[in-house]
């Protein structure tokens, strides 16, 4: 990492339990360690281990499986000499056809919408911030990608293609497509993705890089202000 | 209350008139914002808690319940073959994954599409009271319940995803074909409604009964 991102890393700071409410504050993390509440358990902060750069390495591959994904068909049927194969988003067009449009609304945005914003929010934010520079609408962009990340559910429809081919196993011959194992490598690279994604991380290097331009100091010294006038005494030395 | 002096140190943000931003994570204080009531870091507008928590998830909770009935009943899709039709629902779908012998998946399934949503809902009604009736019991076990549902709550879309691709790929004509039926689009309302709702709950709310006991 950079040495801007060490400084502040290193720095102490203030942090409440999500979950519980209970205020720490945070000591110096080792890569990969995890802070946990002391009260209720909850995973408070992950130590940072080069998550920049892994999320962003995991989601450039995400977006190279999710074109595949995209592009060629899923799962294809084969029975009385016919063949047929449907693709991703013919899946979730398909219900309009029954008049279920709210359904497949649902679908498209779920398994192709939203993990396809996700990847190019986290793009536009994270191959800045790698070199340095704070993308021009930091804030919303990365905002917005956080939010959508929990609604996109290809985990959830990994098990429905798989209990799909098992129910499909005595009607006809299943024939799983391209489609499949970019859909089963897309999900392996964005379950990791997620996992390396320290969004702490993120705010703080894109805190630093706004201290170290003078054009936006206001913005940063507040923050600064409020660690200030913290009495520390009063707060526990957990963790 | 307490007189061990370790207690005496615990402290929530709350009580340190402080709010850490449901976006960021920033811990800032509440004086310093009162003008504009928004992150300095992020500008996403700042809370103690969760708005108007306990009526929300209560509202959700309650139209789930309703949704859900109509989901059961409702096929979720008819599989027709050689012009038979069969009409499937959510609970005669996993028995036929039983019968027809895979274990592990079937289990999967029903724990996916019966226990979850019904289990979220159960859970959710008694933090809800447990809440209400400011209980001091086991705060950390109901926050790890809380934090279960979370984690599992999106599974039960399985279910919306499986017609979605049977419809999609099952189209033989006279020899098979399956067709989407009404329950699927109650399911999915019960589904995403019990996700809204277990994030309208807040889960802090369990432990301000407990830090003004502490006093
Ligand atoms: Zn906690
Ligand atoms: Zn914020």
């Amino acid at each position: 990492m950079s040495e801007s991102n060490s400084n502040i890393h290193d720095s102490v700071e203030l942090l409440a339990c999500h979950d519980c409410d209970f205020l720490y504050r945070l000591p110096p993390l080792k890569e990969r360690e995890l802070a946990r509440c002391d009260r209720c358990g909850s995973i408070l902060a992950k130590g940072d281990g080069n998550s920049i750069d892994n999320t962003l390495a995991y989601t450039l591959a995400a977006s190279i499986f999710f074109i595949i994904a995209n592009v060629y068909p899923i799962l294809g049927l084969r029975a009385a000499g016919q063949e047929q194969f449907y693709t991703l988003i013919y899946g979730a067009m398909v219900l309009t056809k029954f008049d279920l449009w709210a359904v497949g609304f649902v679908v498209f945005l779920t398994t192709i919408f939203f993990p396809l914003l996700c990847m190019i929010g986290l793009l536009y934010v994270l191959i800045p911030l790698r070199t340095d520079r704070r993308p021009r609408y930091f804030i919303p962009i990365f905002k917005f990608s956080l939010a959508l990340l929990p609604w996109g559910m290809v985990g959830v429809y990994m098990l429905g293609v798989l209990v799909a081919i098992v129910k499909l196993a005595d009607l006809a011959t299943v024939i799983p497509g391209w489609g499949l194992y970019a859909l089963v490598s897309l999900l392996l690279v964005t379950v990791a993705a997620t996992a390396t994604l320290n969004p702490r991380i993120v705010w703080e290097k894109a805190d630093s890089l706004l201290k170290s331009n003078p054009d936006n100091v206001s913005d940063n010294s507040q923050k600064e202000s409020i660690l200030d006038s913290n009495n520390k005494k009063s707060l526990p030395e957990s963790l | 209350m307490s007189t061990n002096p370790k207690k005496a140190q615990v402290i929530s943000a709350r009580k340190a008139g402080m709010a850490s931003c449901h976006v960021c994570h920033l811990v800032v204080s509440l004086k310093k914002i009162k003008t504009d009531n928004s992150c300095p870091r992020c500008h996403s507008p700042i809370h103690s808690r969760k708005v108007d928590s306990l009526s929300r998830t209560w509202a959700l909770v309650i139209t789930a319940i309703i949704l859900y009935i109509p989901a059961n009943i409702y096929p979720i899709m008819t599989l027709s073959k050689l012009g038979q039709g069969e009409p499937n629902t959510i609970i005669s779908g996993v028995m036929h994954l039983i019968h027809s012998g895979m274990w592990p998946l079937a289990l999967i399934v029903f724990v996916a599409s019966i226990i979850v949503p019904v289990g979220k809902l159960l859970v959710l009604m008694y933090l809800l009271f447990s809440v209400k009736h400011r209980s001091l019991a086991h705060p950390k076990d109901r926050t790890t319940l809380y934090r279960i549902l979370e984690l599992f709550g999106h599974w039960s879309m399985v279910d919306v995803f499986l017609v979605s691709i049977l419809v999609a790929l099952v189209d033989l004509g006279f020899i098979a074909t399956i067709e989407p039926g009404i329950g699927v689009l109650y399911f999915g309302a019960v589904v995403i409604t019990t996700l809204f709702a277990s994030r309208a709950f807040d889960p802090r709310l369990i432990w301000d009964v407990i830090d003004d006991d502490l006093g």
